[in-house]
């Protein structure tokens, strides 16, 4: 499909056109959200984390070629900036789980609402953490993730296959009390 | 179970939701009377109430460069000038061979448009293409993991030499496991052997040995010791020094609340010393709670010198014989390949801030500062010299093949060569990158 300069919205955002932006971007920012928590696991940081890759990606645009597909691109940089984050607070203690139960609740519960996963998958290495969320908490293909995270589909597996391996007694552990 | 996996991640992630809000937020958040910054100046729309205004400029710059011009030329007729060569534009796929002895060091990259070849940089800052690859690795890419002077690369699941012809095939070890596909191998200072740890217990096994083990492509793997354990939780045994050179090797484990490193004599297997970091949080650690205190851990190439970088940013240089030799007040991320310079980045502070230096860590003499605000994608020593290369690239971009530019740095702070490439194009960085373990 040919499409007429200037009236595509890549090309309109880059001329500055804030609503073009928005069309662009817009749709993504529910899946970068999702991304940015499940790597930080902070709803807070997640939402700094995906308006600061905004900015970013509104001041970058410039560098969009013709024909880039948006998403892997934005999520990249939302990625990116979750890492960036992650860094900047590698010594710092995560915040505990901000709604506790109710008194008394015990562990089939926390298992119930996903606590336990949860807290198993914080403890991967980001690395890890991050490919698994892509591809089973964003549903997306192997060879996008690939271009997300900026590895080969051959290290995406393997981190993948690392992460589960950690991941699996947890499963295991639901599985038998369902 | 893939969609049990689903199910799970989503049951677990689920309970934050991003807001109705959140987008509208978003695109107010972008900053007033701010447009994108151009890059690519040929997209660029002139509003037509402009053309005149514009017009008058380049008339008016035509004019300044005509008068300058007539300056310069009388100046040039008069005086004999030094000829400067011309800087060349980056190009987006390198055509020249790169014409240099097979054994001359190398600097491995991915061709910036042509993903099936591999280019090259000579320490002294001549590129030109090394070779192209046929279809078929792994990885979207043209190589991975090459060796330090860049004489041999993976092209999974064979191992090539600079003019593309295999040398051998990965057929052994964890890069064949039907769970880890591609090559996790450290290859040595000698350019030609290789380590390897493989612990990939069997699902439900725990905790399997790690075994180090040093080969050579397609020559028979000999273990070295059995260090570390791979438990079936998160944990990761990696080998980040593979130094025939100096006769030893360095293995870290690094799990959910401590981090352990070991420095092995690769001839004899015994260990010359261990450090241990448990976690500093109080014990029973709680399941929310991450590492909270462990630092991160790079060797030099060949095992004489680690740095230890404490979460404040500190990182203590720890010698050959287990003692401290020296503090560095930053993150340290590589050695040159004596070990005397250090690439170090910045303290952790504001996100996008991540500037590097070059410095020489015994007397806290920079040598080279790089460019503020860029992240480091990547560094490789010189093998045998003191220059570093070091790639950096614009945080904002996060792919890998955004644009970078890869620095030479010499020991006395000069720079050699710079080039632009892609962020993530080093061979040498994978599967890690200066004997990092991050």
């Amino acid at each position: 499909m040919a499409f007429k300069a200037g009236s595509d919205p890549i090309s309109r955002a880059k001329a500055g056109d804030r609503s073009a932006f928005d069309e662009l971007v817009g749709p993504l920012v529910d899946q970068a959200f999702r991304l940015a928590y499940g790597m930080l696991h902070d709803r807070e940081a997640a939402e700094d984390a995906v308006q600061e890759a905004t900015v970013r990606s509104w001041r970058k645009l410039g560098n969009l070629r013709p024909g880039t597909e948006m998403r892997p691109w934005f999520l990249a940089i939302v990625a990116n900036q979750c890492r960036t984050v992650a860094r900047g607070r590698w010594w710092s203690v995560i915040r505990l789980e901000g709604t506790p139960g109710p008194a008394g609740s015990g562990f089939e519960d926390r298992i119930v609402r996903g606590a336990d996963v949860r807290a198993a998958l914080r403890k991967l290495p980001l690395d890890q953490r991050e490919v698994l969320v892509l591809r089973y908490y964003l549903d997306l293909p192997l060879e996008e993730v690939a271009a997300i995270t900026g590895v080969p589909v051959g290290t995406v597996k393997s981190r993948i296959n690392r992460g589960l391996a950690a991941l699996r007694p947890h499963f295991e552990t639901v599985e038998a009390l369902t | 179970v893939d969609e049990l996996i689903r199910t799970k991640m989503h049951e677990a992630l689920e309970v934050e939701q991003p807001d109705s809000g959140l987008r509208a937020r978003m695109l107010s958040s972008l900053p007033a009377e701010e447009f994108p910054e151009r890059r690519f100046r040929r997209d660029r729309q002139i509003p037509m109430g402009r053309r005149t205004e514009l017009a008058a400029g380049i008339a008016a710059m035509v004019l300044a460069a005509i008068v300058i011009g007539s300056f310069a030329y009388i100046r040039a007729v008069t005086r004999p000038q030094p000829v400067t060569p011309p800087i060349p534009g980056p190009s987006p796929t390198l055509t020249q061979p790169l014409i240099v002895d097979p054994t001359t060091p190398v600097i491995l990259f991915n061709d910036l448009g042509n993903n099936l070849q591999v280019d090259g940089m000579t320490w002294d800052g001549r590129s030109g293409k090394v070779t192209q690859v046929p279809s078929g690795g792994q990885g979207p890419s043209s190589g991975e993991a090459s060796n330090p002077a860049g004489t041999l690369f993976v092209h999974f699941p064979n191992i090539l030499d600079r003019s593309g012809r295999v040398v051998a095939t990965l057929s052994d070890g964890p890069y064949f496991d039907t769970r880890v596909i591609d090559f996790w191998g450290i290859w040595a200072d000698d350019e030609y052997h290789y380590c390897q740890v493989v612990a990939f217990p069997p699902a439900g096994t725990s905790p399997e040995p790690a075994t180090l083990q040093l080969t050579t492509p397609g020559g028979s793997l000999r273990g070295v010791v059995r260090i570390g354990s791979q438990l079936s939780t998160a944990t990761s045994v990696q080998v980040t020094v593979c130094s025939m050179l100096a006769d030893r090797a360095v293995v870290i484990q690094r799990e959910q609340s401590f981090i352990q490193y070991w420095v092995v004599q690769l001839s004899s297997g015994q260990v010359l010393w261990t450090h241990h970091f448990d976690d500093t949080c109080p014990p029973p650690l709680p399941a929310t709670v991450t590492a909270c205190g462990i630092p991160n851990v790079v060797a030099s190439r060949d095992g004489r010198y680690i740095a230890q970088i404490q979460p404040t940013g500190t990182s203590t240089i720890y010698g050959p014989n287990d003692s401290p030799v020296g503090v560095v007040n930053g993150l340290v991320r590589a050695f040159s390949w004596d070990g005397s310079l250090a690439v170090v980045a910045s303290p952790a502070g504001p996100a996008s801030v991540d500037r590097s230096s070059v410095i020489r860590w015994m007397d806290g003499t920079v040598v080279w500062t790089g460019p503020p605000g860029k992240y480091i994608w990547g560094f490789q020593p010189e093998p045998g010299g003191t220059s570093l290369a070091i790639l950096t690239a614009d945080p904002g971009y996060g792919l890998p093949s955004s644009p970078g530019t890869l620095y030479i740095v010499s020991s006395d702070g000069r720079v050699v060569a710079q080039r632009e490439v892609m962020a993530g194009s080093l061979l040498v960085c994978r599967p890690v990158c200066g004997g990092a373990a991050w």
